[in-house]
């Protein structure tokens, strides 16, 4: 009885020294990551996990799901408006890259090259971002207006024929574009901003004792400085644009003739239009999956890009 | 002292055990049933005191019944999210164009054992359980019914000199008065369609059937999309030449189910299509004295086919097909309870007087499910008549003729037909001049036939 006890004292001071000892090494550090931890648990990694459960099931909510195998997976990939959707997709993001992508870059650097006003234009450029999405997608419905909009407006003042805008298929993406780009191009010149201000002056200063002008500053100082963040933003962009929703479900409920329907808003309509969870668990685990491999892909070329540099 | 400590645990598990063991007894007979009431909002609180007093007279008539009220209106979205939480009411109003789809997910309990012995089924006009009649099954009782008509702008056409139109007006008369009410210098369309969404296809369905096409048909034991007929490109032509031949829509085409009514409400589109309740929100939330508002049916379609037509549409209640059937008994119980009684009436007269207070109007167009001949129909007719500076009373010869117009909705997934099929091709023939209705229309017809039809077939 009592070499019992002595091994459960020992076996509690065994464990309390091991507390303690993780406690010393950066636990308690841990412990404060807990809430977080279980927020993204919560709500971030369990529904992709569920989501991609779902994929396999024919799910009614509150009914018992059955397990259907691929069905979902093939009934989604044979949906000529799935394949629609991809295209759609991957043509808003390779437009958001063209304009959206360098358009936070050059304002950033132009900003950055005042010698006044920086503060005006930090916040001028900044001002979209806390306008509620609701808000914009009705300004912005009114400023592509074709008969009243603004945008036609400053066209006729150019003497340049009036657009469709949202009402055209071969405009309705561009025109999203237009609008994703004004409301989200200044948070991201913030961030090219921060990552300018971190690049030495004397740089600046002996390039141009050197003789470099301002192009020359920019392509050989500052875009090798900016270098990190750019690839960073790239990737972030490219995530971020994949999962368009917002916008088109709006502005223009993927239409005209289907123009700008998205695959996010495919997933919305099979899940809460048709109310078929299983082929939007499929369809958005294969985004997923999608996002996931580019993602890998890109990070890894980063990473050998960077080591051949080094 | 542990020994008196055991003593007490003992005791006071005996005494908790002989709660617990009471309880059931009780509890068991007792039936809990979750009613929906209509949303918290202020507008709502005389209806909402009415219910919470109903629900007091239920539970006083069924002491084995407990009703818990949810604040619930149904839509879509939040109903599937509620059904996955188990927490959707057990009896519910459900729109007309859900019967289907929520029937064929289980969502819906049928009534067809209530019905055959609740002696206010033969009330009832039989046609108006058609949305809700599913594989030879009923699973809604209607509330209300609609069917899809023209509301238009009495003013512009007084000030337009255009004739009010007739109750068979035809298409001619229809696009005569668009042209002559459009005046594009004040951004006035002579006509607004909804043609964004789902909302889209569901109109374009109008001129279909006005022009004498249909959209699914059942031949020879197998489901076939029949809109590529000559009689739905026709209808198809005259959606496109609204916009390219007489130029009548607003420059903004695009618009959604309520944009229409904004537009309207804004005197920025002189006609539109309505259902039933939009005409007393724009009279309500934009001042509108209703004399200024007119409501004629849909007008009829050009070809040897050609008829009036507009798709038919309301509400019904429904018992949650998650319910065990004790609950289920006690959901139906609610149905009958005061339904179509004295007490109904009662709710009508105190939402009159709430209305007279708040100065609103009570103007929805609604035709009733019940058969004339019913009492209950006539005294709830005769109690609008007497209040008059609160209830809109539209004309009674458009009453009775809108019935004879309607149409039912598509019986296969209407909603994907809708929104991926038929609206796209609005969107098309409104997009491009040169757009082709019939080469569409055969697109989308096969699409619709190998995507959708034929595996159902099979």
């Amino acid at each position: 009885m009592g070499g019992f006890s002595q091994t459960k004292v020992h076996a509690a001071l065994g464990s309390s020294y091991q507390w303690a000892r993780l406690m010393k090494n950066g636990g308690l550090g841990l412990l404060f990551l807990l809430p977080a931890l279980c927020v993204f648990a919560m709500f971030q990694w369990c529904p992709i996990v569920y989501g991609l459960v779902l994929g396999f099931q024919k799910m009614i909510p509150g009914l018992p799901p059955t397990w259907v195998g691929l069905a979902n997976f093939k009934s989604v990939l044979s949906d000529s408006l799935v394949i629609l959707s991809f295209k759609n997709t991957l043509l808003f993001v390779g437009l958001c890259l063209v304009f959206g992508y360098l358009v936070p870059v050059v304002v950033a650097i132009g900003i950055m090259e005042l010698r006044r006003g920086q503060g005006f234009f930090r916040l001028a450029i900044y001002m979209p971002n806390i306008i509620p999405g609701i808000a914009l997608y009705v300004m912005w419905l009114w400023m592509f207006d074709p008969a009243v909009g603004l945008l036609n407006q400053i066209l006729g003042f150019f003497h340049l024929p009036p657009q469709e805008w949202l009402l055209a298929p071969k405009t309705a993406l561009f025109s999203l574009m237009l609008m994703a780009t004004w409301a989200g191009f200044g948070a991201t010149a913030l961030f090219y901003m921060a990552g300018l201000s971190a690049i030495p002056e004397e740089l600046y200063e002996a390039a141009e004792i050197d003789g470099a002008g301002v192009w020359q500053r920019i392509r050989h100082i500052t875009l090798p400085a900016l270098r990190p963040t750019m690839t960073i933003m790239l990737l972030l962009q490219i995530l971020a644009t994949v999962q368009v929703f917002q916008e088109p479900f709006v502005m223009t409920a993927g239409g005209p003739n289907n123009a700008t329907l998205t695959v996010m808003y495919q997933v919305y309509r099979y899940a809460f239009v048709y109310f078929e969870f299983g082929k939007a668990g499929a369809l958005g685990f294969l985004t997923f999956l999608f996002l996931f491999i580019l993602s890998f892909l890109y990070m890894r070329y980063s990473r050998i890009a960077h080591s051949e540099e080094v | 002292m542990s020994k008196k400590l055991l003593t007490c645990a003992l005791l006071a598990l005996c005494l908790v055990g002989a709660t617990v063991t009471a309880r059931p007894a009780a509890g068991a007979e007792t039936v809990t049933l979750r009613v929906a009431i209509p949303a918290d909002t202020p507008e709502n609180k005389s209806a909402i005191e009415f219910e919470l007093e109903k629900i007091k007279r239920f539970e006083a008539a069924y002491p084995g019944i407990k009703v818990v009220p949810v604040h619930y209106e149904y839509n879509p979205q939040t109903f599937a999210v509620a059904q996955a939480a188990r927490s959707a009411p057990d009896v519910l109003l459900v729109w007309a164009t859900e019967g289907r789809v929520m029937a064929e997910k289980g969502w819906l309990a049928p009534l067809d054992e209530y019905l055959k012995t609740w002696p206010k089924t033969s009330w009832i006009n039989p046609d108006a359980f058609l949305p809700f009649k599913v594989n030879g099954r009923t699973y809604g009782i209607p509330y209300d019914g609609y069917v899809k008509h023209i509301m238009y702008n009495k003013k512009m056409f007084l000030e337009k000199n255009v004739p009010f139109p007739r109750l068979d007006w035809t298409w001619e008369e229809f696009i005569d008065a668009a042209v002559k009410l459009t005046d594009r210098a004040k951004g006035i369309a002579g006509f607004a369609p909804m043609t964004r969404g789902g909302e889209g296809g569901w109109m374009l369905t109008d001129w279909i059937y006005q022009a004498g096409g249909e959209v699914e048909e059942f031949r020879d034991g197998k489901w076939i999309a029949v809109f590529d007929s000559p009689e739905a490109i026709r209808g198809a032509q005259f959606a496109k030449d609204m916009k390219w031949k007489y130029n009548v829509l607003p420059a903004n085409w695009s618009q959604g189910y309520m944009d229409v009514f904004n537009l309207f409400a804004t005197e920025k589109a002189a006609m539109v299509p309505h259902g039933d309740f939009t005409v007393e929100w724009v009279i309500n939330n934009f001042k509108w004295d209703p004399k200024d508002i007119g409501l004629a049916p849909m007008p009829k379609g050009e070809g040897p086919k050609g008829r009036q037509a507009g798709v038919q549409g309301g509400t019904f209640h429904v018992i949650n097909g998650l319910a065990a059937p004790a609950v289920r008994d006690a959901a139906f119980k609610w149905l009958d309870f005061e339904r179509w009684s004295d007490d109904g009436l009662e709710s009508l007269k105190r939402d009159i007087e709430e209305r007279r207070k708040t100065g609103t109007y009570m103007a929805m167009l609604k035709y009733p499910v019940l058969n004339p001949n019913v009492g209950y129909q006539k005294k709830e007719d005769e109690l609008k008549a007497a209040n008059p500076d609160v209830c809109v009373i539209w004309p009674a010869d458009l009453r009775m003729y809108l019935p004879k117009t309607g149409h039912t909705e598509p019986p296969i997934e209407a909603q994907k037909l809708y929104g991926e099929v038929l609206a796209p091709v609005y969107q098309a023939l409104l997009s491009d001049k040169n757009a082709d209705p019939a080469e569409l229309l055969k697109a989308a017809a096969a699409k619709f036939q190998k995507e959708v039809l034929d595996p159902l077939n099979k």
